[in-house]
């Protein structure tokens, strides 16, 4: 693994990193709206996306990239479904699943209101087997109880929060070993998906997250080993 | 929150399109999509957690279980219908978090979206709102008391920001006077809200 990334490097923040933003402060939308779909194309997106997902065409964290790698006037400027179609379709171009004739194809269509024919599609019912290949045992370099500093990931697709930048935390527990996000996207094999690193959770204090906090909160979540350096008791 | 309808028919045309050229490519059946918007819209919900909540409310066994390894109890489940076609069931990685007098949990994703889909089915519209995203663990309590929570003094509030591959589902607390109440009514009882945290009394 290469060296991080410093904490709370130079430069703004990306879009899709909400939680540092102070001048985000709109009432929650929606509390009383049990609708999980207000328009048929935002159902059929989701269950495209998650078929797509389920058959190994992409990968969860691949079109999470992919909607990060938005411009911040795009992420904004589209509706949640809206960011999921773009991802869904860039990422199946990206990779050669369709080509631009597919899709262009495609839209005349569905411009006619012709209907698409269904094909088979591959089942994957089970986590994929990792028979053959060769991957290195999984270390686990913090203890439960460990006081840890909380860093940015080593690739471009890494889940630190801005919010736990930088910050300092306690391990409460290993919740067990998953492939790197950082490293899934890289499509680089079997160090992509089959190497896997310790995940851990973390807590620390609201107050030192943010400085009008209530002292009682505590602030958790799950960070992977990389991500993780000794920090000093 | 509808889109305007010239924009709609551009929207439901270029989903369409994206799903033509994925079948017509080979990539992906249209009757697995159909059969995950089934899933997702009629399958799944938050009654699965609520039976589970129900449950773990009248069997101090299941209760330890839940909190001490929520995936293996979820592998065990009979889910009946729900786990007919449920592809991203296996894949799911539950942590159950419990609410007590000293604690009430929450659950937020400040990166995205992420939520415990393969068992609740897909999230509510303020969970993927931006206001929630960024509020939810700079100002829980402000946000909490937004959703009618009031917390009594002395109780601390606990986020758990989903950034990896672990979802979370609180354990509300039982509501006092429901001794009589069997698990399926029990289990009636229970919101999508209490088992995100933004609801804390039944």
């Amino acid at each position: 693994m290469q060296s991080s990334p410093p904490p709370n490097a130079a430069g703004p923040l990306p879009a899709f990193q909400l939680s540092g933003r102070h001048d985000i402060d709109d009432p929650i939308p929606g509390i009383d709206d049990a609708a999980r779909f207000h328009e048929g194309w935002e159902a059929r997106i989701f269950a495209l996306m998650r078929t797509a997902v389920a058959d190994g065409l992409i990968t969860t964290d691949e079109f999470r990239h992919t909607v990060e790698r938005l411009p911040a006037e795009s992420y904004h400027g589209m509706t949640y479904f809206e960011r999921w179609l773009h991802a869904v379709q860039q990422l199946c171009l990206e990779k050669g699943h369709i080509s631009a004739a597919d899709l262009a194809a495609g839209h005349a269509r569905a411009a006619a209101h012709a209907h698409a024919h269904p094909s088979p599609a591959a089942a994957s019912f089970a986590p994929r087997p990792e028979a053959g290949v060769q991957v290195p045992p999984v270390e686990e370099r913090f203890a439960v109880g460990a006081r840890v500093r909380l860093e940015d990931g080593p690739g471009a697709h890494h889940r630190m929060p801005a919010w736990a930048r930088g910050l300092t935390g306690v391990v409460t527990c290993v919740r067990g070993h998953f492939p790197l996000p950082d490293l899934v996207v890289d499509r680089r094999g079997a160090a992509g998906m089959h190497w896997r690193y310790a995940l851990y959770s973390v807590q620390v204090p609201a107050t030192d997250a943010f400085e009008d906090a209530d002292p009682r909160d505590v602030l958790a979540l799950d960070a992977y080993d990389p991500y993780l350096q000794e920090a000093a008791r | 929150m509808t889109t305007p309808a010239g924009k709609r028919q551009e929207l439901t045309t270029r989903v369409a399109a994206l799903e033509n050229a994925l079948t017509a490519a080979g990539k992906v059946a249209t009757a697995d999509i159909d059969d995950t918007v089934d899933l997702y819209t009629n399958r799944l919900g938050p009654r699965l957690g609520a039976a589970m909540v129900a449950r773990a409310w009248c069997d101090d066994d299941y209760r330890r279980a839940l909190l001490a390894d929520a995936t293996g109890v979820l592998r065990e489940e009979d889910l009946g219908d729900a786990a007919r076609g449920n592809k991203g069931l296996p894949f799911l990685h539950l942590v159950v978090v419990e609410n007590t007098p000293a604690v009430h949990n929450v659950v937020v994703c400040t990166l995205c979206s992420c939520y415990p889909l393969a068992l609740l089915g897909a999230p509510p519209r303020w969970y993927k709102s931006d206001a929630y995203r960024a509020r939810a663990v700079r100002e829980p309590r402000a946000v909490l008391a937004e959703f009618g929570v009031r917390l009594e003094a002395g109780t601390s509030v606990r986020v758990w920001d989903s950034t990896a591959d672990c979802r979370y589902m609180v354990l509300p607390q039982r509501p006092p006077g429901t001794e009589g109440l069997t698990v399926d009514e029990l289990a009636a009882l229970v919101t999508v809200d209490s088992l995100i945290g933004t609801r804390r009394r039944l």
